[in-house]
């Protein structure tokens, strides 16, 4: 009952969250002016809202048929999806020559933990097929998702304060 | 079938992980960063420690000393500036 209500208002904040990256990153892209690492990182995290929008209703459909293939198709492609996403945020910096931010390092993260809860779930479903871990993916993953926008505020708000103090110095 | 299907999970885990800790290598000031910071401190502490020098024998050749000291101070900020404003530039694209 509790675990349902729980439930529910993870999924309803979740539905906003691809609105806030994308506020966010508009945000800190028209404060700095500049392909900062921040806004790296937050490009990449609506990339990837957009991707994984697009490739939902197949993935949903394919996932619902009977066999171990397809739930691997469903948990595959969103371990592949995250693991772009890192390669993409790292691609970038390294062309960019631009020092990885908290940020970024906190975007990263959360994919890296993103990706570590899907294989698990994959696992526990491929081996004991426990369903234990069935309730933290479903919890762990809007949490995640959410937890992200508080964090990306705080860290970029230390890095913008920081900047400013050094170029009121120089 | 699953064994395999497992391994890839596992080996996209590591795959993410390995690209994370090459981010966070990215994240810290370089090494010669450092070495160059070291340096400079380690200039500073001995202009300081011969400006000490002077002072203690004042008795002596003060004034041809002290100019050369002020000399070096004078280029010890130069580079200062130099190194400060190559960090600027670097890290914060201005």
């Amino acid at each position: 009952m509790l675990n349902e209500q729980i439930f529910e208002l993870l999924k309803s904040f979740e539905d906003v969250t691809s609105i806030m990256y994308i506020v966010l990153f508009l945000v800190i892209f028209f404060i700095e002016k500049r392909m900062s690492s921040a806004t790296v990182a937050l490009l990449v995290l609506c990339l990837c809202k957009g991707m994984a929008s697009l490739i939902l209703p197949e993935l949903l459909t394919l996932a619902s048929q009977v066999g171990l293939q397809y739930k691997f198709a469903w948990y595959g492609c969103w371990m592949g999806l995250n693991v772009i996403c890192i390669g993409l945020i790292l691609k970038f910096h390294l062309s960019h020559k631009i020092r990885a931010s908290n940020v970024a390092i906190t975007v990263s993260l959360a994919y890296v933990m993103l990706t570590v809860v899907q294989a698990l779930d994959f696992i526990d479903r491929a081996t004991l097929n426990s369903s234990a871990f069935a309730m933290i993916y479903q919890v762990s993953i809007p949490t995640i998702n959410i937890g992200l926008i508080p964090l990306i505020c705080y860290f970029w708000l230390q890095d913008f304060r920081k900047a400013a103090l050094m170029y009121k110095e120089g | 079938m699953a064994f395999v299907l497992i391994l890839i999970s596992v080996f996209m885990v590591f795959l993410a992980i390995i690209a994370h800790r090459k981010l966070l290598a990215l994240s810290g000031e370089p090494q010669i960063y450092a070495e160059v910071a070291s340096e400079l401190q380690q200039r500073a502490h001995d202009l300081l420690v011969r400006k000490d020098h002077i002072e203690a024998r004042a008795h002596l050749d003060l004034a041809d000393e002290n100019e050369r000291w002020k000399n070096d101070l004078a280029q010890y900020m130069e580079d200062y500036e130099q190194e400060a404003l190559a960090r600027r530039r670097l890290h914060l694209g201005r």
